[in-house]
């Protein structure tokens, strides 16, 4: 009985293993996480590029010796060390990250600019470890996931050419709707890093006074190095201080096991826009507040994206299927592997 | 199409090593285990090759106070020049300015740790090299200046976020350059530079001050 009972539960773990992890899914999700991730790249190397000289030249802020003191003995490799500060080598550099970024945000060659923004993403930051946080964080590994599936069978220029391509040659070409194993794998992993990187950030915190007596968030607000809108009228009602603090460091502490609950959902993923809207808005870190709510999309369903497109799957199957004449039932259920992502 | 089953168990097993991957480099941020140690030393090599040896400790244990460099530059023709990075009068976009404001943290990370004392030369000097190169100055005096952050009580009595007393200095060094010349530090003549409230710690002492700012504060 005891052997059966232990049977039973290997048997519905890796089902469940595989449900979770192989099931295919429809890339809209990784898409809005592309487009907006290729957007910001854009604009943080257009300012890295614009300001070169001063984070990456041989007279920068950190040049090579603080460079390597401040990396330590690291694993880390950067690019832009080995071009050794050279002002052409480093012109070609920024405009690779310039055209690579863009080339993400608007889905064209799309695994390659992911692959190419993952590295250049690294590089520049193991070049200039003083000068980062946590926007350069969450971008280092949105584009290593975005490298395994970068959401490119929607809309993009690559899928655009695709489905030229399949209505030139008539051929059925389903697989350009683009559910896949590799969507699902890499929205998975956006979503656990993201469990990940809130729980840390919120046990964390447990080790702060402030935190336990309400009053951290007044920590952001009488930051003056931070503030972007002045608060301060805040002081006169204390209690609302206290909310916002308990409310924080509750939500991140919650959110890797009420995520995952299509009811909750909504409300966390509401308090996620809320915090770092907040964040980005009020304390002058509106790039990294939108990243994060650009890495919050992994947790809404790929139907609800392509509904809010004013997609429906019949819809688009109607636009591709003129030669898609192939209709195998093991490759119809769009809408439920879609679904898949969210399976509680 | 559904994959094979070998290929199923062949990247399960790459997504559990990642996983634990980046469950340890914040599992084994200090104070951490000999487990949580051991663990993260043997991802280390990935970790840190990928990018993704981070804590993930946002605003923790609390927010504390800020931290800016202030600096003196002498030209060759003996004028004063004085300012501090990150400055949002000069460094915009935001994004340009949060960049400098990270230099400016950076430095105070490791100001705060004495066994991180060569580094902080080593970034100390090389601000110093920058800021002499852009300005053509012969010397610099550079400052690590912390900002304090008042109660509410202090803010509902009054007291606005930028108050004199708000503030406390720390010498970082001074820098001496000549033409062709490598920047330089000169010979610790140690004088406290204490400004506000009270000062930084004590290892602000064992670091190379010529003379208090004057008008340190604001």
């Amino acid at each position: 009985m005891i052997r059966d009972w232990f049977r039973s539960l290997f048997s519905a773990t890796v089902d469940g293993w595989n449900r979770f992890w192989f099931t295919p899914s429809h890339p809209a999700t990784l898409a809005v996480i592309r487009i907006a991730t290729g957007t910001l790249l854009f604009y943080s190397h257009l300012i890295w590029a614009l300001n070169s000289s001063s984070f990456f030249g041989s007279q920068s802020w950190l040049n090579e010796p603080a460079t390597r003191a401040l990396r330590g003995e690291g694993y880390g490799f950067s690019l832009l060390t080995m071009i050794d500060s050279q002002p052409a080598a480093l012109f070609a550099v920024h405009a690779l990250a310039l055209i690579a970024s863009l080339c993400l945000a608007v889905g064209f060659l799309s695994r390659a600019a992911a692959l190419t923004m993952f590295v250049l993403t690294i590089s520049f930051a193991n070049r200039n470890p003083g000068a980062l946080y946590g926007f350069d964080q969450i971008v280092g590994f949105l584009t290593m996931y975005l490298s395994i599936n970068p959401g490119h069978r929607w809309l993009s220029i690559d899928a655009w050419r695709a489905r030229r391509r399949s209505l030139r040659n008539s051929a059925p070409r389903l697989s350009a709707l683009g559910s896949q194993p590799t969507v699902t794998i890499a929205t998975r992993l956006i979503q656990l890093h993201l469990c990940l990187l809130y729980f840390v950030a919120g046990i964390s915190k447990l080790k702060g006074a402030t935190w336990w007596s309400g009053v951290a968030f007044w920590g952001a607000i009488g930051n003056q190095e931070y503030q972007t809108v002045d608060l301060t009228a805040l002081v006169h009602w204390p209690v609302l201080i206290n909310l916002a603090t308990h409310a924080t460091l509750a939500w991140e502490i919650s959110y890797p096991f009420v995520v995952w609950n299509r009811w909750v959902r909504p409300f966390v993923l509401a308090m996620a826009v809320a915090v770092h809207a907040g964040i980005g808005v009020c304390f002058g870190m509106l790039t990294f507040g939108m990243i994060m709510i650009a890495a919050n999309v992994a947790f809404v369903s790929p139907t609800l994206i392509r509904q809010l497109a004013g997609q429906s799957d019949e819809h688009v199957e109607r636009a591709n299927g003129r030669h898609d004449r192939v209709s195998k039932p093991a490759e119809r259920p769009r809408s439920r592997s879609s679904e898949s992502l969210h399976p509680v | 199409m559904a994959w094979a089953r070998s290929v199923r168990v062949g990247v399960s097993l790459l997504l559990i090593l990642h996983l634990i991957a980046i469950a340890s480099a914040p599992w084994a941020m200090q104070p951490s285990s000999v487990l949580a140690e051991r663990v993260f030393s043997f991802f280390q090599p990935y970790v840190d090759f990928a990018f993704l040896n981070h804590g993930y400790h946002f605003f923790a244990p609390e927010p504390g106070p800020s931290h800016v460099i202030r600096y003196e530059l002498q030209l060759a023709d003996g004028r004063l020049v004085t300012g501090q990075f990150p400055d949002a009068q000069v460094h915009s976009p935001r994004l340009l300015y949060h960049r400098h404001f990270m230099l400016s943290e950076t430095a105070n990370r490791l100001a705060v740790d004495p066994a991180q004392q060569p580094a902080l030369d080593e970034l100390t000097r090389s601000f110093a090299d920058h800021l002499m190169t852009n300005y053509s100055a012969i010397q610099a005096r550079l400052y690590l200046r912390r900002h304090y952050i008042p109660t509410p009580d202090q803010v509902a009595d009054g007291l606005p976020l930028d108050a004199p007393e708000l503030f406390a200095e720390r010498p970082l060094g001074t820098f001496h350059r000549q033409a062709g010349d490598r920047t330089r530090t000169v010979p610790p003549t140690v004088q406290a530079a204490v400004g506000g409230r009270e000062s930084l710690p004590p290892a602000a002492t064992q670091r190379v001050a010529t003379q208090a700012p004057q008008g340190a504060i604001r």
